[in-house]
C-alpha cells in the first residue's frame, strides 16, 4: 500500500512544473557555490602553507644572535584551512589566520579576512553548506507544503482512504515519496562535493576527513527527513495549502535568520566580554601588581632571587652557577603564562558560555543547529580556532624555554652572548594537528541532540495527528 | 481623494476586526524596540570604553610626570631601564601611550555596519604605524558570524517580510471569502480599490513605524532635534524602501490569483533581492578584485625589516643628512636611536605594500557601488551605514587621521631620542593629543541614481498593477 502511495506521489511530482525550476535554481547556485569554495580553499591553503614555510625560513636565517633577541623575533604560526572549508566556510572569515609567537606576549590570532572584505559580505556567503542547510529546506517546503492539504482541497482524501489505506500509511507514503524526491536532488550535489574535496585537497587530506564527510552525510540525510516531516505535519493541519505554505515559510525565516541574531544579542547581554582596552589593561595590571594585586613586579623579583640564593646556598646573585638573566627571563615567562592563562582563558570561557547560550537557543531552529554542527565537524568554527591558538601558544612557550635555557646554562660570565645560526634548528617548525571527529562531536552535543529530538518529536506528532484525522 | 478616504475607512475597520493588524503592529513594535535597544547597548559600550581610555591616559601621564619630576640620576625603575620615564625612547614606546578615539556618530544606534570589525580606538606608541593594523576590538567570532540585530537588519531584512505578510493576500483573500464579486460590482475598478487599500496599508505601516522609531530614538538618548535633518533623510529612504515592497506586492497581487502563489513569489523575490543577489555580487567582487593577502604581507614586511636591520648605515646616513639631530657631546648614537630610525625606514617601505590594500579596497567598493542597483537591499545597507557613521568611509578617514597623528606623535619624540635628551615633565605635558574631525557621510552624488532607480521601479510596479485589466489575469470578468 505504501509503495502505491509513493508511486502516486512521485507521478504527481513529475507533472509539477515548479519542480524543474526549483532543481535548476538550486543546481545553478550549487555550481557557483562549489566553484567559489574550491577557489577559496586553494588560495587560502596555498597561501597559508607558503607563509608557514617562509616564516620558519626567516627564523632559521637569523644568523649569529643573542637567543633572547631571537625570542623577540619569533616566528608566525598560520592556521591551516580544513579541507571541508571547501564545502562549509563556517566562521573562517571572522577568525584570525596568523599569530605571532614572540617573547613575553601571548598574542591573539589575527588577520581576519572580513576586515578587508567590505560591508557586502555581511549579507552572507554562498557556500555549498548554505545551499544544503538553508535553500534545500526551502525547496522541500515548496514541494511539500500541500502534501496533505491538497487531498482535502481537491476532495481526494475520502477516495484515498477508501482504498483501505490508513491515514498513517498515507503519511508514511507521502513522506517517503517527498524524501526520495529530495534525495534525488541532494545526493548528486553531495557526491560532486565529495569528489571535489578529493580532487582539490589531495588524497591524504581527504582520507583524514573521510569520517567527517560520512558523518555530515548522515546528518544531512536526517536533516532533510526532518524538513519533510515538518512540511507534512503543517500540511496536515492546514485547511488550505496557502496557509500551510505561509506557516512553513514563516518558520523557515524565523529559524534561518531570526533566531541566530536574537541568540547573539542574548548571549552578549548575559555574558559581556571586556573591551580590547580593558583586556590589555588587565594584563598590564596583572604584570605590574601581580595577579592577586598584592605582589608587584619588584616583590616577585626579590622573592625569586632570594629563593635562588637559598637553593644554591650562595650569598649573592653573582655567585650563582647559572646566568641570572636567563633565569629571570624564564621566570618572567612562567609568570606571564599564568597571566595569559587567566586572561585568555577567561575570554575563551566567556566565548564558550556565549556559544552555549546560542546553541541552546538554536534548539528552536534546526537550520542553526545543523549550521553549528557542520562548522564544527568541518573545522571552521571557534572551537577549532581555540584549539589552534592553544597549540600555537605551546609552541611559543617552547621557543621561549629553549632560548632561555640556553642563556641560563651557557652564558655565565659572558658579555654580549650570541649563538651560532645552527642553534635556531633546536626549535622545530610549527605543525598543527586538527582534533579528531571524536573530540569534536561532544562539543556539538546540544545541537546533535536538538536535531534528533526534532525528528523524534515530529514523528510522534505525526503519529498522533494521524489518529486525529478522520478523513471526512 | 474622496474614494481613497472612503476605502481607507472600511479598510481600517476590516483590519481592526482582523487579528493580522494586531500581529503586524506587535511584531513591528518588538522588532524596532529590540533593535534600538541592541544599538543603544553597543553605543553605550563604546562611550564607556572611550571614557575609561581617556581616564587611564590622564592617570598614566599624571603618574609618570610625577615619577619624572622626582627621578634621581641612576635611579632604578620597575621594569629595569625599559621602565625609565626620563628616557624619551622608552617613554614614547611604553609609558607615554596615547590613544586616538573615534566617538560614536549621533545616529550610531541605527546600524552596527562595520563597527563590530573596525576599531574605534588605536593605541599609539613609537611602534611602526603598521602595528596599528593589528588592533581590533574583542568580539566572539560566532557573534560576528551571526550578525547583529540592529535597526538596519530589521529594515532591510525583516520589514519586507512583515510587508509581505501584511499584503500577500490583499486580493486573494477577497476571492477566498467570496467578496470579490461585490467589489467587482463597484464603480471603481478592482485594481484601483486594491491600490487604494495597499496605499492605506502603506501609510499605516510607515506612520506607525515612524512614531515608534522617533519615540524609540528619544527613549534611547539619541538627540533627535539636533539631528533632525539626518533623521528625516533616513526616514525618507526607509519610506521609499517600504514603498518598493508595497508596490511590488501590489504588482504580484494584480497578476496572480492564489494567495499561496503570491506568498511564494514575494518570498522568493525577497530571497533573491536580499540574499542571493548580494551574495552573488560579493562572490563576483571577490573574484574580480580579490582581497590582498595579509598573510603574504606578514612575510614581505618581515623580509623588509630583516634587510634594514642588517644594514648598519641607516642611522649613520640619517644623521649625516640631519646633523641637527646629532647628540651633543656624544660620539656614538645609541641603540634606541638605531631602533627608531630602522622602524621609520621599515615603515616607509611597508607603506608601498599597504597601498595595494587601499587600491583593492577602493576597487571593491567602486564595483559594489556600480552594481548595487540590482538589489535595493545593498543600497539600503550602504545608506543606513552612512547615516549611522559605521560605513567604511568613516573608518578609513579615521585611519588616515590616526596616521597623521602617529606621524606628529613620533615627530615629537624623534629629536629627543636622537639627541639622547633627558625627558622631562614639561616634555610629557607637551606630547600632542589626537583630535578627531568628523566627515560628512550622508550626502553622496551616487546615491541619487539609486534613489531614482527605486522611485522608477515603484512607479512601474504601480502603473502595471493599475493598468492590468486582461481577463486572463483575473478569474472574474467585471460585470457591466
Amino acid at each position: 500500500m505504501i509503495k502505491n502511495i509513493i508511486q502516486k506521489e512521485l507521478a504527481e511530482y513529475k507533472q509539477n512544473s515548479h519542480l524543474k525550476w526549483i532543481v535548476v535554481f538550486i543546481y545553478l547556485l550549487f555550481a557557483v557555490a562549489l566553484f567559489t569554495g574550491i577557489q577559496y580553499y586553494q588560495k587560502t591553503n596555498t597561501g597559508s602553507k607558503a607563509a608557514q614555510k617562509a616564516s620558519y625560513k626567516q627564523w632559521l636565517a637569523q644568523g649569529k644572535k643573542n637567543p633572547h633577541s631571537a625570542s623577540h623575533y619569533g616566528f608566525y604560526a598560520y592556521k591551516p584551512l580544513s579541507p571541508l572549508a571547501l564545502m562549509d566556510k563556517g566562521m573562517e572569515g571572522y577568525l584570525g589566520q596568523a599569530v605571532w609567537l614572540e617573547a613575553h606576549n601571548q598574542n591573539e590570532v589575527k588577520e581576519r579576512e572580513a576586515d578587508d572584505a567590505g560591508s557586502i559580505v555581511r549579507f552572507g556567503n554562498l557556500t555549498v553548506a548554505f545551499i544544503f542547510q538553508f535553500l534545500l529546506p526551502l525547496a522541500i517546503i515548496l514541494l511539500g507544503f500541500n502534501l496533505f492539504s491538497k487531498e482535502k482541497e481537491y476532495g481526494t482524501l475520502p477516495l484515498l482512504l477508501s482504498s483501505s489505506a490508513s491515514i498513517w500509511q498515507l503519511f508514511k507514503g507521502k513522506a517517503a515519496a517527498l524524501y526520495r524526491l529530495v534525495l534525488y536532488i541532494f545526493l548528486p550535489m553531495f557526491v560532486v562535493t565529495f569528489i571535489s574535496i578529493l580532487l582539490f585537497t589531495g588524497f591524504a587530506e581527504w582520507l583524514n576527513v573521510l569520517p567527517h564527510i560520512l558523518f555530515l552525510l548522515i546528518l544531512y540525510l536526517l536533516y532533510v527527513g526532518l524538513w519533510v516531516l515538518l512540511s507534512l505535519y503543517i500540511s496536515s493541519f492546514a485547511k488550505q495549502s496557502s496557509v500551510a505554505l505561509v506557516g512553513l515559510l514563516a518558520f523557515w525565516v524565523f529559524s534561518t535568520f531570526f533566531i541566530s541574531r536574537i541568540g547573539s544579542v542574548v548571549a552578549k547581554s548575559a555574558v559581556p566580554t571586556p573591551s580590547s582596552f580593558q583586556f590589555s589593561h588587565n594584563i598590564r595590571l596583572d604584570n605590574e601588581m601581580g595577579i592577586d594585586r598584592k605582589t608587584p613586579a619588584n616583590l616577585r623579583q626579590k622573592a625569586f632571587e632570594d629563593s635562588l640564593l637559598k637553593k644554591y646556598s650562595v650569598d649573592s646573585i653573582s655567585q650563582l652557577p647559572l646566568n641570572i638573566r636567563g633565569l629571570n627571563l624564564q621566570r618572567g615567562e612562567d609568570y606571564g603564562y599564568l597571566i595569559f592563562e587567566k586572561n585568555y582563558g577567561g575570554l575563551e570561557a566567556d566565548y564558550l558560555k556565549q556559544n552555549a547560550i546560542m546553541n541552546w537557543l538554536n534548539v528552536l531552529s534546526p537550520p542553526q543547529s545543523i549550521r553549528s554542527i557542520s562548522a564544527g565537524v568541518s573545522g571552521t568554527d571557534i572551537n577549532k580556532h581555540i584549539h589552534f591558538a592553544e597549540q600555537a601558544e605551546l609552541h611559543r612557550r617552547l621557543i621561549a624555554t629553549t632560548m632561555n635555557d640556553d642563556i641560563t646554562r651557557n652564558s655565565v660570565g659572558i658579555n654580549n652572548y650570541e649563538v651560532s645560526p645552527d642553534f635556531w634548528k633546536n626549535v622545530p617548525p610549527f605543525q598543527y594537528t586538527s582534533p579528531s571527529l571524536l573530540l569534536v562531536l561532544p562539543q556539538q552535543l546540544i545541537s546533535i541532540v536538538s536535531l534528533l529530538s526534532w525528528l523524534v518529536i515530529l514523528r510522534l506528532l505525526l503519529k498522533k495527528r494521524a489518529e486525529q484525522i478522520t478523513g471526512l | 481623494m474622496g474614494m481613497f478616504l472612503f476605502i481607507s475607512k472600511y479598510e481600517w475597520l476590516a483590519l481592526k476586526a482582523n487579528k493580522m493588524l494586531l500581529l503586524v503592529a506587535a511584531v513591528t513594535l518588538f522588532l524596532l524596540l529590540f533593535a534600538l535597544w541592541d544599538g543603544y547597548k553597543r553605543v553605550s559600550f563604546q562611550t564607556k570604553t572611550i571614557a575609561a581610555i581617556e581616564q587611564q591616559q590622564k592617570a598614566d601621564y599624571d603618574k609618570y610626570s610625577q615619577q619624572i619630576a622626582f627621578a634621581k640620576p641612576g635611579q632604578h625603575f620597575d621594569g629595569g631601564h625599559f621602565g625609565d620615564p626620563t628616557n624619551p625612547f622608552y617613554f614614547g614606546s611604553r609609558m607615554g601611550t596615547k590613544y586616538a578615539v573615534l566617538p560614536p556618530a549621533p545616529l550610531s544606534v541605527i546600524s552596527t555596519g562595520q563597527g563590530d570589525l573596525f576599531p574605534f580606538y588605536y593605541k599609539l606608541t613609537l611602534s611602526k604605524r603598521q602595528a596599528l593594523y593589528h588592533n581590533g576590538e574583542i568580539e566572539n567570532p560566532h557573534i560576528l558570524y551571526n550578525g547583529s540585530f540592529d535597526l538596519s537588519f530589521v529594515i532591510i531584512f525583516l520589514f519586507p517580510l512583515v510587508i509581505i505578510a501584511f499584503t500577500y493576500n490583499i486580493y486573494a483573500a477577497e476571492k477566498q471569502n467570496g467578496t470579490l464579486q461585490l467589489l467587482m460590482a463597484q464603480n471603481t475598478s478592482v485594481q484601483k480599490i486594491t491600490a487604494y487599500r495597499m496605499l492605506f496599508r502603506y501609510l499605516l505601516f510607515c506612520g506607525f513605524t515612524m512614531v515608534i522609531l522617533f519615540g524609540g530614538l528619544l527613549a534611547f538618548d539619541v538627540k533627535v532635534s539636533a539631528n533632525f535633518s539626518a533623521l528625516a533623510q533616513v526616514m525618507g529612504i526607509v519610506w521609499l524602501y517600504a514603498a518598493f515592497w508595497f508596490a511590488f506586492a501590489l504588482l504580484v497581487n494584480s497578476v496572480k490569483k492564489n494567495a499561496g502563489f503570491n506568498a511564494t513569489v514575494l518570498t522568493g523575490s525577497w530571497l533573491l533581492l536580499v540574499l542571493i543577489i548580494p551574495t552573488i555580487l560579493s562572490g563576483v567582487v571577490n573574484k574580480l578584485h580579490p582581497n590582498c593577502s595579509r598573510i603574504e604581507l606578514i612575510t614581505k614586511t618581515r623580509d623588509i625589516s630583516d634587510s634594514i636591520a642588517t644594514s648598519n648605515n641607516v642611522l649613520n646616513r640619517f644623521l649625516e643628512e640631519h646633523p641637527e639631530f646629532m647628540p651633543a657631546g656624544i660620539v656614538r648614537p645609541d641603540r634606541n636611536s638605531l631602533t627608531l630610525r630602522n622602524r621609520i625606514e621599515v615603515e616607509v617601505q611597508k607603506e608601498l605594500l599597504l597601498n595595494e590594500f587601499a587600491i583593492t579596497t577602493q576597487n571593491r567598493e567602486s564595483m559594489v557601488n556600480r552594481y548595487r542597483f540590482f538589489s535595493p537591499a545593498i543600497f539600503m545597507q550602504q545608506l543606513l551605514n552612512n547615516a549611522a557613521g559605521t560605513n567604511e568611509k568613516r573608518y578609513v578617514d579615521f585611519d588616515n587621521q590616526v596616521k597623521k597623528y602617529h606621524q606628529a606623535y613620533r615627530n615629537y619624540f624623534e629629536p629627543l631620542v636622537y639627541r639622547q635628551q633627558r625627558f622631562t615633565a614639561e616634555h610629557a605635558s607637551l606630547v600632542p593629543n589626537f583630535v578627531h574631525t568628523e566627515v560628512n557621510n550622508l550626502t553622496s552624488g551616487s546615491n541619487t541614481a539609486n534613489i531614482l532607480c527605486l522611485v522608477f521601479l515603484n512607479i512601474i510596479s504601480i502603473l502595471f498593477a493599475l493598468l492590468n485589466r486582461t481577463n486572463r489575469l483575473f478569474s472574474f470578468k467585471r460585470r457591466r
